[in-house]
């Protein structure tokens, strides 16, 4: 009885530390077959790392998932992912934060009409020093403030466009079998795709109109 | 010394435990042991921003089951442009949010994981302006930032579908499944349509609902003009959920009214009339 439960002991020690381990995993990402960025990904129990290096030789950008948050490393300190101007990265890296690398070998990322590939060429076991993982917000850069005036630390109509642009996670068009209305949402989905074009402009002459909002004079 | 002492006992006591079951765990299956760590820690994590919307949908699509969307495409779109004037100042201002009029006589106004948001058609034929809609929505918007329903889902998943989710995503399969969707769309149902939130989350709402619309330029007391209009209707069919699933008008008056810092802002009757009236 005493060595089963001395081996129940050091078998759940061995599920701990794989359970604490990290991982390092590359990715390479493809639009309409061709490459154009790689990213390398750490994953551990503080939270997630990022590193997105574009084909062209850009400088790399790194983006840190802490607290159910996004970051990206700016000069001066890290900023919410909100309020980065930024490419197409914006969209791709937050949503392979997201993953379990282990369990994913390929993905795809939607941002409007584009679909971005990422394919994991490798992975590995990693004991990355948690300082890789740590947010440093710029000052100022707080979700708190955020929460109270999204344009604080952007550019002046980033609230405009911010709000009526998708992320391009999750799966739209999905459908279960438990009693909901799955075409309503489609349907929602898709009027709001078609509303997408013109809202930027609209939500301009609203605000303007009525002065409210970040376009209000 | 008295601590090397100790660290080496430890060290010996440990070694010899995994010496002589080292039989035992050669036995083990590395990757059985993997798999169960990472379901483990799957059962436990947030959810994804990719989940969080797929959750969102099976949410939205329950309360479309219940209630259709409205056919009015003029009160849709006005809903739209006063919901995505608010959120641009909410803590999530890049998620897609969906705003929406759904047709039912009940006062009362929804929201899901990921940015669903839905207000009644009967919440709007109570309404007399822009800065009483845009406080509902800010309200719900709300809601979805603090991730309340999410959390409750979390809550009641953790032992059941957490770990389905952890199964299927380490098999690289899609991570809902029917019985996942009827357990996520009961524990929502639940909580918007019979024994509602919190107070406290229904406070932070409010609260949420107060900062969003001064920091948007409505004028924040249309809140209350509106509450108090919702306590008339009390006892009423229109005003039952609402009444289950939220504090009495009063008592949110009450929480609110401390709350507002400003008395200007823009009420907007005439515009509010011409789109919706």
């Amino acid at each position: 009885m005493k060595r089963m439960t001395i081996a129940l002991l050091a078998a759940a020690v061995v599920v701990t530390a794989a359970a604490g381990s990290g991982t390092e995993s590359k990715w390479t990402v493809t639009k309409g077959g061709k490459g154009i960025a790689s990213i390398t990904l750490l994953t551990s129990t503080s939270g997630s790392r990022g590193e997105w290096k574009a084909s062209g030789g850009a400088a790399p950008v790194i983006f840190l998932a802490s607290k159910g948050q996004t970051w990206v490393r700016q000069t001066g300190g890290d900023v919410e992912v909100a309020s980065y101007k930024g490419g197409e990265e914006r969209t791709i890296v937050p949503a392979l934060l997201g993953i379990d690398p282990s369990g994913r070998k390929t993905m795809k990322v939607a941002s409007g009409p584009t679909t971005y590939t990422l394919t994991r060429t490798s992975l590995s076991a990693s004991n990355a020093d948690a300082s890789n993982f740590a947010v440093r917000p710029k000052k100022g850069a707080s979700s708190t403030i955020s929460r109270l005036s999204g344009d604080l630390f952007g550019q002046s109509s980033s609230g405009v466009s911010a709000t009526a642009g998708g992320r391009g996670v999750g799966n739209s068009g999905m459908k279960l079998k438990d009693g909901g209305d799955y075409e309503a949402v489609a349907a929602l989905e898709k009027r709001d795709a078609t509303w997408k074009a013109g809202l930027d402009q609209s939500l301009q002459e609203f605000q303007k109109d009525g002065k409210v909002g970040k376009e209000r004079p | 010394m008295r601590r090397t002492a100790l660290a080496l006992a430890l060290t010996m006591v440990a070694g010899s435990a995994f010496a002589q079951f080292g039989d035992l765990l050669k036995k083990l299956d590395p990757s059985k042991i993997a798999k169960t760590a990472r379901v483990a820690h799957e059962a436990t994590r947030d959810f994804t921003e990719g989940e969080e919307a797929d959750i969102g949908r099976v949410v939205a699509a329950r309360i479309l089951a219940t209630y259709p969307l409205a056919t009015n495409e003029k009160e849709q779109k006005y809903v739209t442009l006063v919901g995505n004037t608010l959120a641009a100042y909410s803590a999530r201002p890049t998620l897609e949010w969906h705003f929406a009029v759904i047709k039912t006589p009940i006062v009362n106004a929804f929201s899901t994981p990921g940015g669903f948001i839905f207000v009644t058609s009967g919440a709007l034929a109570e309404m007399q302006n822009e800065a009483e809609l845009a406080a509902v929505l800010a309200h719900e918007i709300g809601h979805v930032t603090q991730k309340h329903i999410l959390k409750e889902v979390k809550r009641g998943n953790v032992l059941s579908a957490g770990v389905d989710l952890a199964q299927s995503t380490a098999s690289g399969g899609q991570w809902l499944n029917d019985d996942m969707g009827r357990k996520i769309g009961e524990i929502a149902y639940n909580k918007l349509f019979t024994t509602g939130l919190s107070r406290r989350d229904e406070d932070e709402s409010d609260s949420i609902a107060v900062e969003l619309t001064e920091a948007a330029g409505y004028r924040p007391g249309e809140y209350i003009r509106f509450l108090e209009n919702l306590e008339k209707l009390e006892g009423t069919s229109a005003m039952k959920t609402l009444t289950a699933t939220h504090p009495s008008p009063a008592s949110r008056i009450a929480t609110i009214k401390p709350l507002i810092k400003q008395e200007q802002g823009e009420i907007l009757a005439k515009r509010f009339d011409t789109w919706v009236k």
